[in-house]
């Protein structure tokens, strides 16, 4: 089994459903370590308390959307190398624009499906 | 003497008095010609009369909060079955194939109950309809409000205005860049 399928992944998504729906294509993947969180306020906590490879975050949240997220990870020593992904239905030019600049690492449009997800977890993670 | 000298002066006030009553008297008339102040108090009451007829208040209160309430219904229902589905898409993924009969078994109602969250499209598009239906009452009556006021023009819509209505009309897709494309942004970094 290869070691990416243990990376801990937080995912960041307001609507409940996405984030089921995140965790069983993850788990359908072979991951085994998944968290989750309801905002970027939220997910910053955990991320400053705990330990993880990966952060899947959507955009539209608050308290702290998910580009403010990124900007607060982008800022923090501790939390800079953490690769993030946004999952967001923002498909406009200057949003990919705007969280390419802010540090994101891939950008999944919504709907998405398992295949995508998986391209993107493999150049951001490695083959797995 | 005196009282003679008194009945002059008096006369002579008197007319004075009278001369100024005259201008008054002809300024009152002058005055009189009011039929700008009285077509607009005919248009207020007119408004007033369309505004009653109208019953803004019951559109208030009545029927435009409906359409809140079925529109609240509306999400929370799809959040509902929703999460019946991803419910039953998580028990159907956990399934334990090596007893098929039980399996299969549990496969079925699975599916029955997918199916029965899916009834969430009936009951939507009902109070979709009612919703639509308020905000047809809304429209028609604040449309006989306008003629009542005179405003029939129809409404310019400026630039912000059409971008806003296509934003909405294709909602978050509008001017979306493809996914291919977002990939090619975010390699071009590295």
């Amino acid at each position: 089994v290869s070691a990416v399928l243990n990376t801990p992944i937080l995912v960041v998504d307001d609507f409940k459903t996405t984030i089921k729906i995140v965790h069983t294509l993850l788990k359908q993947l072979g991951f085994t370590q998944m968290d989750d969180a309801a905002s970027g306020a939220e997910a910053l906590q955990k991320l400053r308390s705990g330990t993880f490879g990966l952060v899947i975050s959507d955009w539209n949240m608050q308290p702290m959307t998910g580009i403010e997220l990124v900007r607060a990870m982008r800022a923090d020593p501790a939390l800079n190398a953490t690769p993030v992904i946004m999952i967001t239905a923002e498909a406009k030019p200057e949003n990919v624009s705007t969280a390419r600049s802010a540090g994101a690492d891939g950008y999944i449009v919504k709907p998405f499906n398992a295949g995508s997800l998986k391209e993107k977890l493999t150049s951001v993670l490695g083959a797995f | 003497m005196a009282s003679a000298v008194g009945a002059v002066a008096l006369a002579a006030e008197l007319e004075r008095l009278k001369r100024v009553i005259d201008t008054l008297v002809v300024e009152a008339a002058r005055c009189a010609d009011v039929s700008p102040l009285a077509e607009a108090a005919r248009c207020v009451w007119r408004t007033s009369e369309e505004i009653a007829r109208l019953s803004p208040g019951g559109l208030a209160t009545g029927r435009l909060p409906l359409v809140n309430d079925e529109l609240e219904a509306i999400r929370r229902d799809t959040g509902d079955a929703i999460s019946r589905i991803v419910d039953a898409a998580d028990r159907l993924l956990a399934l334990d194939f090596s007893h098929p009969e039980t399996a299969a078994a549990a496969v079925t109602e699975e599916a029955i109950g997918i199916l029965e969250a899916c009834c969430v499209g009936d009951i939507t598009n009902q109070r979709v309809t009612k919703a639509a239906g308020i905000l047809e009452v809304v429209r028609d009556r604040v449309r006989l409000f306008a003629e009542a006021c005179g405003d029939t023009a129809p409404e310019s819509e400026t630039a912000a205005d059409v971008a806003t209505r296509e934003g909405l009309l294709f909602g978050p897709e509008a001017e979306a860049v493809e996914q291919a494309e977002i990939d090619r942004r975010f390699v071009r970094r590295d």
